[in-house]
This record gives C-alpha cells, structure tokens and sequence, in this order.
C-alpha cells in the first residue's frame, strides 16, 4: 500500500464557500420570493383544479354542486346578504398551518378579514390574503390561533386556541363544569357550532384545567366554501 | 446530474399534491442522499409561499421550512465528511 504525503488544499476552503452559497440563496430567496406569491400560486391553481378533477367522481361533484346551489340560494335569503361561492384548490394536511386556498379573490369583493363558511352555514375561518384569482383562509384551528367563543353549558365565554389539525385547546377554571361532548358555539348573534369537547386534561395541583376541542368539521376534506364580504 | 433532475420532478409533485407529512421526509432524504442539495431551500421556500401565513419580506421575516433545509444541508455536510462507510 501506497502512503500518500500530499498536502490538502486549504487555500480553497471549500466548506466556507458552500456556507456563502446557502446563506446567498436563503436571502435572495426570501426576498424574490415574497414579490412572486401572486404569480407562484396562480401558475399553480390550474394543477390543483385537474387535481380536484381526477380525484372526485363527476357524478359526486354534480350532485354535491346542485346540493349546494340549493343551499347558497337559501342561505342568501336566510341572511340578506350576498356569499360567493369558492372551490377549495388546497386544503390540510397538503398545507403544514391549517390554511386553505380557495379560487377567488379580490374580483369577487373578497376581503381580508371575510367571514369564511361552511355550506351548512358554521364559520370555519377568516381570509387573510387576497391574491389576483386566489385568496388564503387561516381556519380557527390553525396553531395560536385564537377566537372567541362560548360554551354552551352555562353559556361561559371562552377563548379557543388552535391547535392544528381541527383541534383547539381551552384553558378554564378548574371549578367551572365541563363535560366530554359539550359544544362550544361562535360568540358573533348566529351562534354557530365551532367545535366539540374531546378530552378533559386537569392535574390535582392546578387550579385551571385544559381542554382538548375538535371541530365537527373534516377539515381534510373541504371541497367547497362560502364566503362573505 | 439525472438523479438531482429526478428528485426535482418527485419534489415539485409531491409539495404540490401530498400531505407535508410526505413531502417533508422526501425533502430531508433528498437533502441527505444528494450532495449539496441546495435546491432544499428553494423548496423550502416554495412550500412557504404556497401555503405559509405570511411571505411579506421584513427584516423579520424567516422561511422556517428554508430555514430547516439550510441547517440540515450543512449538518448532511459536516456528518458526510465525518462518516466512513467500510463495505
């Protein structure tokens, strides 16, 4: 065996110039990609729409379609005011924060702050982006996320906490009686189901207990949503 | 150069149509299969403008998925040159 006596280049630092590379694109990337979200996503919805195609039976998504028309035109008689109706493009769990990406947006009179429903008529979340053709919806559920709400024994007024995935967490008074099953309803004049008590966390030394919620709502499987101005 | 290409297409698909909880671990195996997979923190960043919360450039503001690309490619980096693999 050959020993081989040749000394290493340490003139090129090979290691220190890939360390330049990354940190160059990590802040060239951060700033060329926050002017190109409009444009990144609109290229990307029609993928999501064959997407949406392939994978949901014509004949379901007719009859859901018609179900739904049926609903829109009596919710907006219910409520006197106007709801569009949106197509979900991506939903949880292809999005990692609970947020969902519809097709409409700001030529729909789509607003940051719209009130974002379910076809049934409970609210699920609020828009926070509009883009040209799209607009994001942070739903309740998101991580820190936090919305008012009452329970509805004893009609207490609580804060929900997101938790991901369609769960909340509350945080109550030991002495303040909760049960599995109880339903937390919106605190807005509709009074809206929101989510429903799973699991009761409480430790012998605490004085507050912690309450696991989840949403009625299968949020991995929204296809449609409506949304007010 | 093909492999690289390859893991592109399989990236770009998968972020685009799989749970995070695919595409993630696809990331990570790409970045630690292949040598100096910067291209992680381009998806990263991808992934953060599809479906982050806000993208808005700020002094504050940080890419987390581009930001965890950039640790694990230079943690890949470091432990590559350490590891020794005797068949």
């Amino acid at each position: 065996m050959k020993a081989n006596y040749l000394l290493k280049n340490r003139h090129g630092h090979p290691r220190l110039r890939r360390l330049a590379i990354l940190l160059a694109i990590l802040i060239c990337g951060a700033f060329v990609f926050s002017f190109f979200e409009g444009p990144v996503i609109s290229v990307i919805s029609p993928f999501w729409k064959v997407e949406n195609f392939l994978f949901n039976s014509r004949k379901a998504l007719l009859e859901e379609n018609a179900m739904l028309k049926e609903r829109l035109i009596e919710l907006e008689r219910q409520k006197g005011r106007d709801t569009s109706l949106a197509t979900v493009l991506a939903r949880p769990p292809q999005t990692p924060y609970d947020i969902v990406i519809v097709d409409i947006g700001s030529h729909a009179s789509v607003y940051v702050g719209s009130k974002v429903l379910l076809p049934e008529g409970e609210p699920i979340g609020l828009v926070f982006e509009v883009l040209g053709k799209q607009a994001k919806v942070k739903l309740f559920s998101t991580v820190e996320e936090e919305t008012d709400a009452v329970l509805e024994r004893h009609s207490v007024p609580v804060v929900l906490v997101g938790a991901g995935g369609g769960s909340f967490k509350i945080t109550l008074p030991r002495d303040v009686a909760v049960e599995k099953g109880d339903r937390i309803l919106s605190a807005d004049e509709g009074s809206h189901l929101l989510a429903v008590v799973e699991d009761i966390s409480i430790r012998a030394t605490d004085s507050f207990k912690e309450i696991l919620a989840k949403s009625p709502v299968n949020i991995f499987a929204l296809r449609f949503v409506l949304i007010t101005p | 150069m093909i492999k690289r290409a390859i893991s592109y297409v399989v990236i770009l698909i998968s972020i685009l149509f799989l749970p995070y909880w695919l595409y993630v671990p696809i990331i990570v195996a790409a970045t630690v299969i292949i040598p100096f997979f910067w291209e992680a923190i381009i998806f990263g960043f991808l992934i953060d403008v599809l479906y982050g919360s806000s993208t808005k450039f700020s002094v504050f503001f940080v890419s987390v998925h581009s930001l965890a690309a950039t640790i694990i490619i230079i943690a890949a980096m470091i432990f590559k040159e350490k590891l020794r693999f005797h068949v």
